[in-house]
């Protein structure tokens, strides 16, 4: 069974095949070069590159993996949540090419396709399990005791994980994005140099929180602490706080499996220091760990097993969709 | 020869072929609305989709989502059938409805309106604009005001078809 998926939920454009939950061939293109000089993502410009972009990069993806349009038998696009210009670019396309080839049409959860990434192809991983996403627009925290349900135990009160590295990275003049420059530069720094606290540290809950530990950069960056020790400590401050609040909730709930899913996940001492807990751990590939179609096809192929039924035609695109909610919509 | 034209550029969910048409007042509803309306209007002519042969979109000037919703629809139904995609001015689609000198507008921001002039014989041809003009100043033009109109979903088609066959494909979107 061969599903195409689309993702359009922000300012990347992605294309993804997969044949029975394998990934067969996925295209990214990235619009980071056109919103660089804006110091964010303009949605009007977003919207319209993904409507140049998305049906060529379509017509290349199925071309590289040597596929019609015909060999296709489901048809999938995140729904939500993102933003609503570009999100109804992949909706409006998805279903017009489903429609036209007469297949089922999957509006997809974005979460859920990230965690879907993240699952192996084998179903080595079963529930009960606990599941980090962490990304430039999400940093929320779900127990899943069975497939396909999810109960959120925690979000970021503030700042995404992602969106602090960004913002830190412009603050140390590292440019878009934050991550990766981030944990260049702390390669070269003493990571117990700058004292951040660990934010909403004693809470009972399971919550995150990351803008003051950028309020924080931005002292210690006028005290003068040298950028790669400041990059280090900050880099160990995220890390430890996503890290010791998964490793509670585990405690907490008895659970021993993490899916840690989302850019932060692609994160090198992210992954040092979850390997030091015990967990079963399950990360996406790298190249799937950020935005992209596979992605929703994986998402749309696992419902496809668990005999969940197609989406509306009527499906809308929606700006905030809360993941426990992502089961109500088939 | 099978052509389905999609307006969204205006309030109006607007669909056609070369002998039937449909406007629907949606709003915003574009997206919700339109994978079931063409559905609904292939079957109320007796087309299957895979029958037809060229799909055609409106490309404004219309709202920003709104216009996107029918093309990127539009594209993807040409890329699921092979058949070539094409636009066509919403507004000369709105000036088919005319005879004689015709002055289609849509409402703007700011209370203006985004006007073109058109002489309509057997098709509109372009006159003067498109272009953003006052109410007052729109008014202004001679000719038979269309203010606020769908355009014509056979007319859409008809005009779509024309442009095929001069050898034209793809859109140029015009966001209001």
């Amino acid at each position: 069974m061969i599903l195409l998926g689309i993702d359009t939920s922000c300012d990347d454009t992605g294309v993804g095949l997969v044949a029975d939950g394998r990934v067969l061939v996925h295209r990214v293109a990235s619009q980071t070069e056109l919103h660089a000089g804006f110091g964010g993502v303009v949605p009007e410009y977003a919207s319209r590159e993904h409507t140049r972009v998305l049906d060529p990069l379509v017509a290349a993806v199925l071309e590289a993996a040597g596929l019609a349009p015909g060999d296709l038998d489901a048809v999938a696009a995140t729904y939500g949540p993102g933003l609503v210009g570009p999100l109804l670019v992949g909706l409006s396309y998805a279903k017009g090419l489903a429609l036209g080839l007469g297949v089922p049409f999957y509006g997809v959860h974005h979460l859920e396709a990230h965690l879907a990434a993240a699952r192996p192809a084998d179903g080595e991983l079963r529930p009960p399990y606990l599941a980090l996403l962490a990304s430039g627009g999400h940093t929320h925290l779900f127990d899943v005791p069975e497939e396909g349900r999810y109960r959120l135990l925690g979000a970021t009160r503030d700042d995404a994980a992602g969106e602090a590295f960004d913002k830190v990275a412009r603050m140390l003049g590292l440019g878009y994005p934050g991550g990766p420059r981030i944990a260049e530069l702390a390669r070269r720094g003493d990571d117990r140099a700058v004292p951040f606290p660990l934010p909403l540290k004693g809470q009972a809950g399971y919550d995150f929180s990351f803008s003051g530990l950028k309020t924080a950069a931005a002292r210690f960056l006028e005290r003068g602490y040298p950028p790669e020790d400041l990059a280090a400590s900050f880099e160990r401050a995220v890390v430890e706080s996503l890290v010791r609040t998964v490793v509670r909730a585990a405690r907490d709930l008895g659970r021993a499996r993490v899916v840690v899913a989302g850019g932060v996940a692609a994160n090198a001492r992210l992954r040092r220091r979850f390997a030091e807990t015990g967990l079963a751990l399950f990360f996406p590939p790298p190249d799937l760990a950020t935005d992209n179609g596979a992605m929703v096809a994986l998402a749309a192929w696992e419902r496809i097993r668990r005999g969940q039924p197609a989406s509306p035609w009527a499906l809308e695109a929606t700006p905030y969709a809360p993941l426990s909610h992502a089961q109500d919509v088939e | 020869m099978r052509v389905l034209a999609v307006d969204t550029a205006t309030p109006y969910l607007v669909l056609g072929t070369l002998e039937a048409e449909l406007a629907l007042r949606v709003d915003r509803g574009h997206n919700a609305r339109l994978a079931e309306a063409v559905r609904a209007f292939l079957g109320e002519t007796g087309t299957e989709p895979e029958a037809l042969q060229a799909v055609v979109a409106g490309q404004g000037p219309g709202s920003y989502t709104g216009l996107r919703v029918g093309l990127a629809f539009a594209q993807g139904l040409a890329r699921a059938l092979g058949i070539p995609a094409v636009g066509v001015d919403t507004l000369a689609a709105v000036a088919a409805r005319g005879r004689g000198t015709v002055v289609p507008g849509l409402t703007a921001r700011n209370r203006q309106v985004y006007a073109a002039g058109y002489r309509t014989e057997a098709e509109p041809r372009l006159e003067w604009g498109p272009e953003k003009l006052d109410l007052g100043a729109y008014l202004a033009r001679p000719g038979c005001h269309l203010l606020d109109l769908p355009p014509s979903g056979r007319a859409l088609a008809r005009l779509g078809l024309a442009r095929l066959r001069a050898g034209e494909r793809g859109f140029r979107p015009h966001y209001l």
